[in-house]
């Protein structure tokens, strides 16, 4: 039986590649100008042919979300082909919003991993679906009137101990219309609490939604879990009449304050503010929105429709300001909260240079100035900062406005192509885990190293003893040879024929590692007990030309 | 240094939806706190047609200028709202319940001030649906659905797109629904909203109903209240055409963080077909649209201001999408101007005293910019409007303005006892010269500053209503209202020429006129202007003025308006034309 709690939770890094034929085929290095790749399949709904459904093919690299990188539909047989494909790294997934695929988990629809070579043509893709469920109802107030354009919630309860919130992955189709009707469909059978408003216990930061709101109510009328109806969804079946009766509205509060210059206690006028809640062990930040307002020529800011919590708020200085600001923590209860002060003060600099090595002589190599790149500091106490940093043509650069802690360094997408930042240095000595900031200080002599290089390594995981089956995971990890640390180089996903590409690699030798886990537990898989395997393999690569590798897994050797 | 500003541009006069962008800039840090500056409350009560009191209904609050103050309060068993601790400022006030829709006459800002009582009316929108499906008549599902209303209900052009964002559902299904009542086109995978999620129809040319393209597609009447069920649409899925290229602006280096937004526009009828935002970095940034159908278009990109300057735009870049994709588009954007100045407000004047309580601050009053489009300023650049509302000083900067003349308008007063008395540039030796008949030039990327705007106390006002010889004849659609300055010495003074529309209900009324005597007139847009929800004011140029003085010597409605008159209740008659040949009509 189809569960979606059966599934494995799997770290947003790893992902999930399924069956396909594996193809035993010369890789080819060969570079033609027109695209001649090929991918072609066949998609089924419960084993049977699914005719009228489109296929869409996204580029890991380009995600444009008007136009997919290529589009098909499927045929009466359920069979589709992509032709003048260019070789590159893909996801394959049906566009089926009332279907469910089988490869799906907690994370959403899971697309099919292709890494498709020059010219060639990745045949026999299964795409196998099941219909889902549909859910509907209408959401009405106390007076009977619909409660129009909310949204949906969903808790799974299969399991009576633990109930789990769902997120399908077409949830921003569901709101309700102007009768209060909703219509919930793709939903994975099982059973579940179906529910409308804000979420107490899960309470986050909110803007411009008003001053009351729906507490969370689940079928028929229950603001508590256990007083809610389960409704339950079998495979394509769809329930109806799953009306909500929401209650009165409660009221949210107001929460105003100040927003001060720390050394001078003079107010900061229209300064940009936001608030965040705060977890209740360690006061950290989550899920914090930004108002649209600004404080007023009293530096007072205010807050609407607060809910019940811990928060804190704090100003939001511009993108180029040299200021940073603390928080100013509060809670709310039952009552409006007044005199929140929240202190702007002076940020540290950092003065340095980035500099790209391997780029000398290589034609198409970036320019130091179109390197892109971010500092963030913060603790616990500020809000944190994250300045993407201007670069100068002769690579030098000043940010400001850090905040005491540790400072560390990042690239932003989109990143020219082939660079990796390797190393922070300060004063010709690495700093492996950031640069420490002191309150008001000038950091100087920083210096941030890119690597370029346009080598790559085409590889291909071959299986003894058996196949890579659904829900078989594969990670990759590249380092260099000799050292610990895995590269900082985008790792696309070993594909489902156990392929995979790495690009905008540096010239030398690199050490893979791949971790290989059955999982005996998904559908198709032979029933095994779930064997893992850690295979390492050396390569040499080299600029401008593909290394090819190939990682043998032994599943017949004894573990260890 | 420069005052906060907020400023809607309407770059294209009929791209309502997409034209308006919103320049806001934080408000100068070291601006000296001001404790005696208290402003108050908004209070207001919102209303659905029938009067019945609008509970849950949310009210948004925005504060224009420097007051960059948004609010957003729910209104109580009653559809009572209050807003208070507001800072002195104008405030522009909006109300939205779900599936109701807030009626505002067109010229109506909506802006009120702290002390003012609001009360709002909804309306219950009417709602389209239908189904979706494919030539093979399976559901067409997940694909994102538009409404645009083509003429409101008085059949007034107004290309609009309204949209929440709906989609079909399992079965093909869709409804659109909060619309104001008009007459509508709807289509699937429609790109002006813009997607939130990779779909098969990203890259397909809308489909409109029944199943068309955009140039034959079937208009759905729709009332207020009322549903328009079966406007059901067979989807063509034709792909639609790719246009890519590049956008260039000088003005922006590696590290701008600017947003430019293109526009590609249908050039028979100025509607926008869809939209793209790049961030120029290092001065180029290439850009695609998809999903285009065979057509012509335009293309204007645009931006808001960048550190100095006052942002910038590109002229109409031509093209024509014939069964390809077009590649290699170049847009050149080319800095705008602005128009600085500083708006005081005559307290001599005080001594009328038409009202007790206190003179506004600048801050509190609203001053609305529009294009002088009788001047033939460049096409390529076409602007309607603005609304600013000045600092505490009474500074004010009217940004991203394309090269043309233009006038600050007296209308939107949020005080009904002051009026603009002068509106004065600085001449060759820095001396006033008087702006207000010849307007004020901007050029292209210059700031033009020193203008100043003085209000004095005292204005008049008319409300009343237009009747007609017969009684119970109904009046023509479009009329307007004028007021013609009749002392011979004020005759060529604009900003005595006051406009304002009829409202459906045959009321008008003329705010912030100057004392004086003046002849009344009702008359007919102009038939080019008519296509236009807000036409331009016809007083600008003499060639205009002249023909409405003429009308209304020959009318002969003669009125003297004294200091704080106001006159209520007043009728004022219709006469229609006579016939008059018009030139080139048989």
């Amino acid at each position: 039986m189809y569960s979606l709690a059966q599934r494995t939770a799997v770290a947003a890094t790893m992902v999930l590649a399924l069956v396909a034929t594996v193809l035993s085929r010369p890789f080819q290095a060969a570079q033609s100008k027109e695209a001649t790749g090929s991918i072609a399949g066949r998609v089924t709904i419960d084993d049977r042919p699914a005719r009228g459904v489109t296929v869409l093919l996204v580029s890991a690299e380009n995600t444009s979300i008007e136009k997919a990188a290529s589009k098909a539909k499927t045929d009466q047989e359920g069979h589709f082909q992509m032709k003048g494909v260019p070789a590159g790294s893909y996801s394959l997934q049906a566009f089926a919003p009332g279907l469910i695929g089988t490869s799906d988990n907690l994370y959403g629809r899971q697309g099919k991993v292709i890494n498709l070579f020059d010219g060639e043509a990745a045949e026999g893709v299964e795409i196998s679906l099941r219909p889902g469920g549909v859910i509907t109802g209408r959401v009405t107030d106390t007076d009977g009137q619909p409660v129009i354009q909310e949204s949906l919630r969903l808790v799974s309860a299969n399991d009576q101990l633990r109930k789990q919130p769902i997120y399908l992955p077409y949830n921003f189709m569901f709101s309700t219309d102007d009768r209060g009707v909703y219509r919930l469909f793709g939903v994975p059978p099982g059973r579940y609490l179906v529910g409308v408003g804000v979420d107490n216990s899960d309470h986050g930061a909110r803007f411009n939604v008003g001053n009351t709101y729906y507490p969370l109510t689940y079928h028929p009328d229950a603001t508590e879990e256990a007083k809610a109806t389960i409704v339950e969804i079998a495979s394509g079946s769809e329930v109806s009449g799953v009306d909500i009766v929401l209650g009165r509205k409660s009221q949210g509060f107001s929460v105003s304050g100040r927003i001060v210059d720390a050394v001078s206690g003079k107010p900061v006028v229209g300064m940009m503010y936001g608030y965040g809640s705060r977890d209740a062990q360690g006061g950290r930040l989550n899920s914090t929105s930004f108002t649209s307002s600004t404080s007023n020529v009293r530096g007072e800011f205010r807050l609407e429709g607060v809910t019940p919590g811990q928060y804190a708020a704090f100003a939001s200085p511009p993108f180029d300001s040299d200021m940073y600001s603390d928080i100013g923590t509060f809670t709310v209860s039952d009552s409006d909260v007044n005199g929140v002060v929240v202190k702007v003060h002076i940020g540290s600099k950092i003065v340095g240079s980035v500099i790209i090595e391997g780029a000398d002589g290589q034609p198409g190599a970036p320019r130091v100035s179109e390197v892109r790149l971010a500092i963030y500091s913060g603790s616990l106490n500020v809000a944190p900062r994250s300045n993407q940093v201007r670069i100068d043509p002769d690579g030098s650069f000043r940010t400001s406005g850090l905040p005491r802690g540790i400072a560390t360094f990042t690239t932003v997408y989109p990143s020219p192509k082939g660079l990796a930042l390797v190393r922070v240095e300060r004063d010709g000595v690495e700093q492996k885990s950031g640069i420490e900031v002191g309150s008001d200080e000038e950091i100087t002599g920083v210096k941030v190293v890119f690597a370029y290089g346009m080598g790559s390594i085409r590889g291909q995981v071959k299986v003894d003893g058996g196949d890579i089956t659904a829900g078989t995971m594969m990670f990759l990890q590249i380092r260099r040879a000799g050292t610990n640390q895995p590269l900082n180089v985008r790792m696309p996903p070993v594909d489902l024929r156990g392929r995979f590409v790495i690009d905008g690699l540096q010239p030398g030798e690199y050490e893979l590692s791949l971790s290989f886990q059955t999982n005996p537990a998904a559908p198709g898989a032979d029933g095994r007990t779930m064997i893992s395997r850690n295979v390492k393999q050396t390569v040499t690569v080299t600029n401008g030309s593909e290394s090819q590798a190939t990682i043998l897994v032994d599943l017949n050797a004894n573990d260890r | 240094m420069k005052p906060a500003t907020f400023i809607t541009t309407a770059v294209a006069a009929t791209l309502t939806s997409c034209a308006l962008i919103t320049f806001a800039q934080s408000a100068n840090q070291n601006a000296s706190p001001k404790p005696s500056a208290r402003g108050g409350s908004i209070t207001g009560r919102i209303v659905s047609e029938s009067g019945k009191p609008m509970p849950n209904a949310r009210v948004a609050i925005s504060g224009s200028g420097s007051q960059a103050v948004r609010r957003t309060i729910t209104t109580d068993e009653a559809g009572r709202f209050v807003a208070d601790d507001l800072p002195r400022g104008s405030y522009a006030i909006t109300a939205q319940a779900s599936g109701y829709v807030l009626v505002r006459e067109p010229g109506d800002t909506v802006h009120h001030r702290p002390g003012d009582s609001v009360n709002l009316v909804l309306k219950k929108g009417g709602a389209i649906t239908g189904k979706v499906t494919s030539p093979d008549g399976d559901p067409v599902v997940g694909v994102q659905m538009s409404a645009t209303l083509l003429r409101d209900e008085r059949g007034r052009r107004n290309e609009a797109t309204y949209g929440q964002s709906r989609y079909t559902d399992d079965r093909g299904v869709y409804r659109l629904f909060g619309l104001p009542a008009g007459t509508y086109i709807v289509a699937a995978a429609s790109k002006s909203l813009g997607g939130s999620i990779l779909t098969p129809y990203g890259d397909d040319a809308p489909t409109y109903y029944h199943s068309s393209t955009r140039d034959t597609a079937a208009e759905v009447a729709l009332p207020w209240g009322v549903e328009a069920s079966a406007i059901d649409i067979r989807y063509r899925g034709e792909p639609g055409h790719t246009i890519s290229g590049t956008v260039i602006d000088a003005a922006l280096t590696d590290w701008s963080v600017v947003g430019v937004n293109i526009a590609l526009v249908r050039a028979s009828n100025d509607t926008l077909e869809t939209q793209a935002f790049v961030q120029p970095r290092g001065g180029e940034r290439a850009f695609a649209l998809h999903g285009v159908p065979d057509g012509d278009y335009y293309m204007i990109a645009r931006r808001g201001p960048y550190q100095s300057d006052d942002g910038a735009a590109s002229k109409r870049v031509p093209v024509k999408v014939r069964d390809r994709d077009i590649t290699g588009v170049g847009i050149s954007l080319v800095p705008l101007g602005s128009i600085a100045g500083r708006l005081t407000l005559d307290l001599a004047s005080r001594e009328l005293k038409c009202e007790t309580k206190l003179a506004p601050a600048p801050e509190e009053t609203l001053m609305s910019l529009s294009s002088d489009e009788t001047e033939s300023s460049d096409p390529s650049f076409r602007f309607s409007s603005a609304l600013y509302t000045p600092d505490s000083k009474g500074d004010f900067v009217f940004q991203g303005l394309p090269p043309g003349r233009f006038r600050v308008d007296s209308r939107l007063l949020l005080d009904e006892a002051w009026y603009v008395r002068a509106m004065t540039v600085p001449g060759p030796t820095n001396t006033p010269v008087d702006a207000s008949a010849n307007g004020i030039v901007v050029r292209p990327g210059i700031r033009t500053s020193g203008v100043r705007l003085v209000l004095g106390e005292g204005a008049a006002s008319i409300r009343g209503r237009v009747v007609t010889e017969k009684e119970g004849a109904s009046l023509p659609d479009r009329l307007r209202v004028h007021s013609v300055p009749s002392e011979p010495n004020l005759a060529e003074e604009t900003l005595r020429f006051i406009e304002a529309e009829v409202q459906s209900d045959n009321s008008f009324k003329l705010l912030n006129v100057a004392p004086g005597r003046y002849w009344l007139l009702a008359r007919l847009l102009k038939e080019e202007d008519a296509k236009q929800r807000i036409p331009r004011p016809q007083a600008w140029n003499a060639a205009a003025r002249a023909v409405l003085r003429r009308e209304a010597v020959s009318s002969n409605v003669a009125i003297e308006l004294k200091p704080c008159q106001r006159l209520a209740d007043y009728q004022l008659l219709y006469k229609p034309p006579k016939e008059i040949p018009r030139p080139g009509r048989p």
